[in-house]
């Protein structure tokens, strides 16, 4: 013991030593300070994805040489709509789910609005049924305007329009967008049909690279097909900005979806489809085991293993011939 | 003796991670500490910086203040480690949070779900505030969430789910993955089961040296994807020379496990000293003899390597200690092994104390302190005059030498010894060192334009067919009898006298002297006495283990060395080997049996009738359904519920009873269990409340 601890060290390495210890304490005594008197700041969430979209935007950006113009004044105008402030009197289906919101909830709101309901606070906003989620998220980004005739706002979301101020930065990007010399170059690009595509034609679509085609197909193949646009969201990899970018050159047919037939489909089968598990897979053939086959989507419901919104998306899938 | 003064810092090592061990057995002692360590500072500054006098009674104590100061900085450091102690850490917002934002750290691994960690930059409260915080916790998605499986390092995510602190398991010898989770620095978890409720909002926002990393390992698995197209030997080879481990399938970990070469698909140490020997021959084929530029360019390439596999602890140890060893060598300065292995050591544990429980930085440091130690006195053994034969029997020293300071670790952590691991530290890492070498071959090959039509031709087929052998060899060593012997078990007392011998061992093999037999002898003693005294206990034990299990409530009934094991249904045979097969290493178990619960049972000691069971002269009823709570069991002794049940009034219990309800009932109903208990003075034990529960049953 006296060995491992006396005479051993040189004055060198003594020096060494101290400085050495030195730094740890000085480092441990500074990390404990900051830990103790550092508060964390509290932030919107609405600002954040701002920022967050803001940066990817630019990351974007720098990769892309080519058509630079247009991809920044297409990529500005998603952002205007991606997590900026809103009006839910005019906000589009697509738009919310852009932010994140389901389809359902989506959906649900524009179906609100068609039957002539108007949102006039917030509360009622989160009345629609499906959206009472995305409190959290969308809570700080509602504006609604009182004044606003919602088919005039509707008509100017389509285009540039003033409709929806965000944060300044977005502003910002608009006036100059709006000050441009030249127009937004437009081209008249063919739309394809998701359920027919092969990864050739989804690869001609500015956005989508072999990649993203690829898990395109992948997942349409797991699916049976897309019976809207919006299930591309679902495709890892894409982007809400890339959607909103390629929306409106792509549709679906939902007449060629191929459908599982429920009442003849094996486990294994109906477990690899994505909205339907190997869980609720073993559930669903236990309960066609115990009450017969499955003659409409109400038994389905019956079964309470999917919400409303489940069920509606599930029902494009499901062929109940015996 | 041991010549210390050459190892200054095997001995500053020692005692810093001394103070790290002494902080988390004996806390609270930090602010003490602090004191005593600022008058060392001010006196050792004094003596060593200004009075620098060289004076006789000093340089004697010297050394034991400098032993002091480096315990108690190990010791305030490991203090200052502790997360709860910053502010900015999650866990003081998760209360309120119901969504965070954060960036992910690794592929999500499918195991019963997708698992993946996220470094929390953001948590977000019902009312959209969010407050920027740190630190990382896990994240599991659905199995089923096609979205989830495919996020990658870099993709910045929000998830709409609360963050839960992780619970550690009451069920008795189970694996603590709270303090497992802990010493990574992660302390909360969060469930996200609906596609929807996580999104992707940008990618790439790792630190931009990681980014590179990461964005390198996917191109060159694009690479070995291209080549390689059976499943299993793309996922060894993924595993072995880039640490992605995904692929890597559950059977084919346990026989790399069973035979011992586990090490082989994580990559550490053994892969950097393939790879130096791989860049030393292209220096010597290339005839480059600049010692400067060899130094840096192997350096290079070796931290480009350990960040491309992920930079696991194993991994970063051993790139530091190569870059000091290659160092020494470029520049003809002298080093010692054990100084280098330690001021790794030190430097590691400086950064993060808590590396000190991690499992693969014990096994990495103590597996090379073990091969360094031990293979010079083994490699004596045997001296053959063949070439062929001296290389054989060095990678066989290897073998063995570095097991033997591992075996008390595996047997306390995993409660198994592979017995074929000469063979599996031969054959399979001789193909594994080829395989590494033709991979990288391959990559680099295929950035040339033209020239990769050598690939395709001739070095990805002699790739395919050593991979082909090499999972065959270990195939063929996992179907041999006896490959590994399971169920060890080794108490704490054990364990520590394990330790002690493989410590008198060295010391005698470097000094030789009798009284270390002496010791030897004397601790080899002890432990068998203690493995007896617990044999013999085993041999009489009469207990009951009522384990906390979420879904579906299970019991063990050891009966000597049996045990007699009643199972609900709904539990998967998987869960009930992982929650109750260490409890029954500990107990020795030799025969078991199943009761099912449907059908009467007559064994020896345990007979049941319907759901009453009679062990020795304990009587217990296990209520399962609801068509039994109004049966009369006033002749029990325990009452046990399973499932969950909803009260009735009719049910009939007695003070002198105790009733006992399992983790599978739900809260409400327990609540109104409990009220009732208490207004007639019964005992009630939940496993929710109490954890597993284990009953000493006297005869």
């Amino acid at each position: 013991m006296r060995n491992f601890t006396n005479q051993y060290f040189t004055k060198k390495e003594r020096r060494s030593l101290f400085l050495l210890a030195s730094l740890v304490f000085i480092g441990t005594v500074t990390m404990y300070l900051v830990y103790h008197f550092d508060k964390p700041e509290q932030y919107m969430m609405a600002d954040l994805m701002d920022h967050a979209l803001k940066d990817s935007i630019d990351q974007a950006t720098q990769n892309e040489d080519h058509n630079r113009d247009f991809k920044k004044s297409s990529l500005a105008k998603t952002r205007k709509v991606q997590f900026g402030k809103f009006d839910p009197n005019v906000i589009s289906a697509d738009e919310l789910m852009a932010m994140g919101v389901s389809r359902y909830a989506s959906s649900n709101l524009e179906k609100y609005r068609k039957k002539g309901g108007k949102i006039k606070s917030k509360q009622q906003f989160f009345k629609i049924y499906g959206m009472e989620k995305y409190i959290a998220m969308l809570d700080s980004l509602i504006r609604i305007n009182e004044n606003q005739n919602p088919e005039n706002a509707n008509n100017s979301m389509s285009g540039t329009s003033h409709t929806y101020p965000t944060s300044k930065d977005t502003s910002t990007v608009r006036e100059k967008k709006d000050n441009r010399a030249t127009p937004i170059p437009t081209v008249k690009l063919k739309v394809i049909e998701l359920n027919g595509a092969d990864s050739f034609e989804l690869e001609s679509i500015r956005g989508i690279g072999a990649f993203l085609a690829a898990r395109i197909i992948k997942y349409r193949n797991k699916l049976g097909g897309f019976y809207e646009i919006g299930q591309l969201e679902e495709v890892y990899g894409m982007r809400p900005q890339t959607f909103m970018e390629i929306n409106h050159l792509v549709k679906a047919n939902a007449d060629l979806i191929l459908k599982m037939k429920i009442n003849s489909v094996d486990e294994k089968t109906l477990a690899a489809h994505p909205y339907i598990g190997r869980k609720a897979a073993s559930i669903l053939l236990r309960y066609k085991k115990q009450h017969g086959n499955f003659k409409s989507i109400e038994d389905f419901m019956k079964v309470r293993i999917y919400d409303d919104e489940e069920i509606q998306r599930l029902k494009w899938y499901i062929d109940f011939a015996e | 003796m041991i010549p210390w003064r050459l190892i200054p810092f095997v001995r500053i090592a020692l005692v810093f991670l001394l103070g790290i061990g002494a902080e988390r057995f004996l806390p609270g002692h930090a602010s003490t500490l602090i004191v005593i360590t600022v008058l060392l500072f001010v006196y050792c500054g004094f003596k060593d910086f200004i009075f620098t006098d060289e004076e006789e009674s000093y340089s004697f104590y010297a050394g034991f203040l400098y032993m002091i100061l480096f315990f108690n900085l190990g010791y305030i450091r490991s203090y200052n480690q502790d997360p709860s102690l910053n502010r900015r850490h999650y866990m003081h917002y998760s209360e309120s949070g119901t969504s965070i934002i954060g960036v992910v750290q690794e592929v999500p691994i499918l195991r019963t779900s997708y698992r993946t960690e996220v470094e929390v930059e953001y948590v977000c409260d019902d009312k959209g505030y969010c407050k920027k915080v740190c630190n990382k916790a896990v994240i599991y998605f659905h199995k089923d969430d096609v979205k989830a499986s495919q996020y990658k390092p870099g993709d910045k995510v929000v998830v709409m789910a609360k963050l839960e602190a992780v619970k550690k398991s009451t069920n008795p010898y189970a694996f603590n993955f709270q303090s497992y989770l802990w010493n990574r620095g992660i302390s909360h978890q969060a469930f996200v089961w609906k596609p929807h409720h996580h999104y992707l909002i940008s990618t790439e926002q790792l630190n931009p040296v990681m980014q590179l990393a990461m964005n390198s390992r996917a191109a060159f698995l694009k690479v070995f994807n291209k080549y390689i197209k059976d499943a299993d030997e793309n996922a060894i080879l993924s595993a072995m020379v880039l640490g992605y481990r995904n692929m890597v399938s559950d059977e084919m970990y346990k026989a790399f496990a069973d035979t011992g070469s586990v090490h082989i698909l994580a990559v550490s140490g053994m892969h950097l000293v393939f790879l130096v020997a791989m860049i030393e021959w292209v220096f010597r084929v290339i005839k480059y003899k600049n010692k400067k530029g060899k130094w840096i360019i192997t350096t290079a390439l070796l931290w480009f390597f350990s960040l491309v596999t992920g930079a696991a602890p194993a991994i970063l140890r051993a790139a530091i200690m190569f870059t000091f060893i290659l160092y020494g060598r470029a520049f003809k300065a002298s080093y010692n092994m054990y100084n280098i292995l330690s001021f790794c050591a030190l430097l590691m544990l400086i950064w993060d104390p808590y590396l000190l429980y991690q499992a693969s930085f014990q096994f990495s440091f103590i597996s090379l302190l073990s091969l360094a130690y031990f293979q010079p006195f083994i490699k004596v053994w045997f001296l053959p005059k063949s070439v062929a034969l001296q290389r054989i029997w060095e990678y066989i020293s290897v073998a063995i030498a570095a097991q033997i300071l591992v075996v008390p670790i595996t047997i306390f952590f995993f409660h198994k010894v592979p017995t074929y691991f000469i063979l599996s530290g031969l054959l399979p890492v001789l193909l594994s060192n080829v395989s590494m070498n033709l991979s990288i071959a391959i990559i680099l090959i295929e950035q040339v334009p033209c020239v990769n039509l050598l690939n395709t031709y001739v070095l990805a087929p002699i790739l395919k067919w050593t991979l082909y052998l090499f999972i065959k060899s270990v195939v063929v060593i996992k179907s041999l009898p006896l490959n590994s012997i399971d169920g060890l078990t080794l108490s704490y007392i054990e364990f520590f006298i394990f330790i002690i011998l493989l410590i008198i061992l060295m010391l005698y093999l470097w000094e030789k002297r009798i009284v270390y037999i002496y010791c030897m002898t004397f601790s080899i003693i002890a432990m068998i006495a203690s493995i007896t005294f617990r044999l013999h206990k085993a041999n009489h034990q009469s207990e009951i283990t009522i384990y906390d299990v979420n879904k579906g409530g299970m019991i063990d009934i050891f009966d000597g060395r049996r045990v007699y094991n009643i199972a609900m249904d709904t539990l998967p045979n998987s869960q009930k080997i992982f929650i109750n097969q260490n409890n029954r290493f500990y107990h020795f178990v030799k025969d078991t049996f199943n009761v099912d619960m449907n059908i009467d049972f007559y064994h020896e000691r345990l007979q049941k009738a319907k759901n009453v069971f009679q062990y020795k002269n304990t009587k217990m009823a296990i209520l399962y359904d609801e068509a039994h709570l109004c049966n009369d069991y006033t002749h029990c002794d325990y009452i046990i519920m399973m499932g969950n049940l909803q009260y009735d009034e009719c049910i009939n219990i007695k003070k002198s009873q105790t009733l006992i309800i399992d983790k599978s009932m739900k809260y409400n109903n327990l609540v109104q269990w409990k009220s009732s208990c208490e207004m007639q003075g019964i005992k009630l034990l939940s496993i929710r409340e109490t954890g597993a529960i284990t009953l000493n049953i006297k005869v």
